[in-house]
């Protein structure tokens, strides 16, 4: 309707947050041309340097260079954020989609299991999983992504659910089409709008989640630079020795992405949705 | 009222049986043989595999459930090698410093988002409203365990008004001997007026930590309930009425934008189960959450089995009681 009207100007919540995420993006990319310092040279020379023109965030107890840290850090978070929810849309839309069409037991049966799986607090649960299957970059994706899963199959369970009374669906099926073409090509399309809402938002809750693990020292193993473990690796810093730069940095970078994201997430809502708009 | 109680409970039973089996699994899956954690490092084979045999560890998998279900059933979470006690021992007497924690957060969290809600709403697209939105997306955006460690810096590092995230008390401070575990309602009971002071003045800023990222959704849902709310034909009424000002807003807008923030409080409050691992980090607080690290940290299975299967079913209880408090305070729930 935007396109057609011209009139609706863009939303400045979007174009903010697209301009914020890109710049994360961009850090991340750019890396090696962007922080000057190699990220895990360990150097006792230069232990808890405060933050200088040589060291923008100044250093860690081992020496590292926190400012190409928390850069290069971006890599491992947005990857590993952005591959979780990929997993869980992967897994969890296609299963929405079925259980969503059919109802019936296979429905209330799903249900039920993600019923159990949302028992427990996301977090606790992504530690118990976590250390059982042991650290790793590769089970951090897939846990995070485990525990996502949830809120795309019922998302889209609902949503299939409301599309299949629609007229339209109706006149397709009196046309002929087979149940999986209607499912597919009439239902499925429409599904698509709030799957791409809720990654976006879903996004930010795994960089949350991936921080959160790293944090208690479950995340991407050590030297390896990771937001959440960053901030661990300060805590006792700051609290004994006042060197409040070790933690800052990388929780500010969180927080930027994050809420780049929740700008994208909420524009887009929006967008998709446009009744949303008449309650603001 | 009653079948209604009775239909919810029995409907939380398959859920539960699920939730066990799931922990059961999980704590299957953790790496590292439980019959040489038992038996220590100097044991012989011999030795571990009658350990094995005496846990049930040499049986089939759902002879294990059962077993492990039976000991459930009694309390009994299992042992832990690292402190030397039954888990559910060690986790009952941190129980009551996390619980303390969570009902402050929780107050502080509804002091602040429900007036800010109804607030925005009634001042619609104004300052307060779109300064609301900013602080909700903020709140989002922020992990709380880095938003604890900012306070920590700010009122303890560098103003010094807060004391050193020590617990619950100053280091070598006597803990209140009262009834119910929390420091500062025992201290108050017992008239420990010193101890009481340096309980509130621990407490205060983990309180604002966890209940901080609680803040952004509650006032965003009291915020969109009171504006459906405030167009009600029966809010028109009452102005045409002659009704204005605080008794409008107290008596009749916020009390029908109360179920949704029940049930957001409900939510959050489980959130705030798995929020204190970190926070209490952060704090050394000695709550189920630090006792969840340092399980973690130790490898101690037994430990985070423990945690991880309580706070889903104090997740399910929580949401038990939102359910029901919900049908009192609207009747037509329980219809569905």
């Amino acid at each position: 309707m935007t396109a057609k009207t011209g009139k609706r100007r863009l939303d400045s919540r979007l174009v903010v947050g697209l301009i914020m995420f890109g710049i994360m993006v961009a850090v991340a990319i750019l890396a090696p041309w962007i922080a000057r310092n190699d990220p895990l040279a360990i150097d006792f020379g230069t232990q808890f340097l405060a933050p200088s023109a040589d060291h923008w965030f100044g250093t860690g107890r081992l020496g590292f260079d926190i400012f190409a840290r928390v850069v290069y850090a971006a890599r491992y978070d947005l990857v590993i954020a952005m591959s979780a929810v990929a997993f869980s849309i992967v897994i969890g839309h296609p299963i929405g989609l079925f259980v969503g069409y059919m109802g019936g037991r296979i429905d209330s049966l799903t249900m039920r299991g993600l019923d159990v799986i949302q028992s427990f607090p996301a977090f606790v649960l992504a530690v118990g999983v976590l250390a059982a299957l042991g650290e790793g970059v590769l089970n951090l994706i897939l846990v995070v992504g485990f525990v996502g899963i949830p809120t795309f199959v019922r998302l889209v369970r609902a949503e299939v659910r409301s599309l299949r009374e629609h007229s339209y669906v109706e006149a397709g099926r009196a046309v002929g089409n087979s149940k999986w073409q209607i499912l597919l090509r009439y239902i499925a399309p429409g599904t698509v709008g709030t799957v791409v809402t809720q990654a976006a938002i879903s996004c930010g809750w795994a960089i949350l989640l991936t921080a959160a693990l790293g944090f208690i020292g479950l995340g991407v193993p050590l030297p390896e630079p990771e937001w959440g473990a960053m901030i661990a690796d300060g805590v006792d810093e700051m609290v004994v020795g006042g060197r409040w730069w070790i933690s800052v940095f990388p929780g500010m970078a969180i927080a930027f992405t994050i809420f780049s994201l929740s700008l994208i997430g909420e524009s887009i809502a929006d967008l998709v949705e446009p009744t949303r708009r008449k309650s603001r | 009222m009653l079948t209604y109680i009775a239909r919810r409970v029995i409907a939380l039973i398959p859920i539960l049986i699920g939730v066990t089996m799931v922990a059961f699994l999980v704590s299957r899956g953790l790496p590292g043989d439980p019959a040489r954690l038992y038996a220590g490092m100097q044991a012989s084979e011999l030795e571990v595999q009658a350990i094995r045999a005496s846990l049930g560890l040499d049986k089939p998998l759902y002879y294990q459930y059962w077993v492990y279900m039976q000991g459930l059933v009694q309390g009994d979470l299992g042992f832990s090698p690292r402190t030397g006690f039954p888990v559910a021992e060690d986790i009952r007497n941190r129980l009551p410093a996390t619980v303390e924690m969570v009902i402050f957060a929780l107050i502080f969290a509804l002091s602040v988002a429900l007036p800010l809600g109804v607030w925005a709403a009634v001042r619609r697209g104004k300052l307060i409203d779109r300064f609301s939105r900013f602080i909700s997306t903020l709140g989002v955006a922020v992990p709380d365990f880095w938003a604890a460690l900012i306070l920590v810096m700010i009122f303890f590092v560098f103003l010094d008004i807060a004391p050193p995230p020590v617990g619950r008390l100053d280091l070598g401070a006597v803990s209140p001997d009262g009834p119910t575990g929390f420091y500062i309602f025992d201290s108050l009971v017992r008239g420990q007026w010193a101890t009481f002071r340096n309980a509130l003045a621990h407490i205060i800023l983990p309180m604002v930590a966890l209940g901080f990222p609680a803040i952004a959704p509650i006032t965003r849902l009291t915020r969109n309930a009171t504006l459906s709310v405030l167009q009600s034909d029966y809010i028109a009424f009452g102005r045409a009425s002659g009704l204005r000002g605080a008794p409008l807003y107290l008596k009749y807008v916020l009390r029908n934008s109360l179920p949704g923030a029940i049930t957001m409080t409900g939510l959050i409050s489980g959130y705030m189960i798995g929020g204190a691992v970190l926070i209490e980090r952060v704090f050394s607080w000695p709550g189920v959450g630090l006792y969840a690290y340092n399980s973690l940290e130790r490898t101690d299975h037994a430990g985070i089995q423990g945690v991880v299967l309580l706070s889903a079913i104090t997740y399910l209880l929580v949401f038990l009681v939102v359910d029901l408090v919900q049908s009192i305070v609207d009747p037509r729930v329980r219809l569905k």
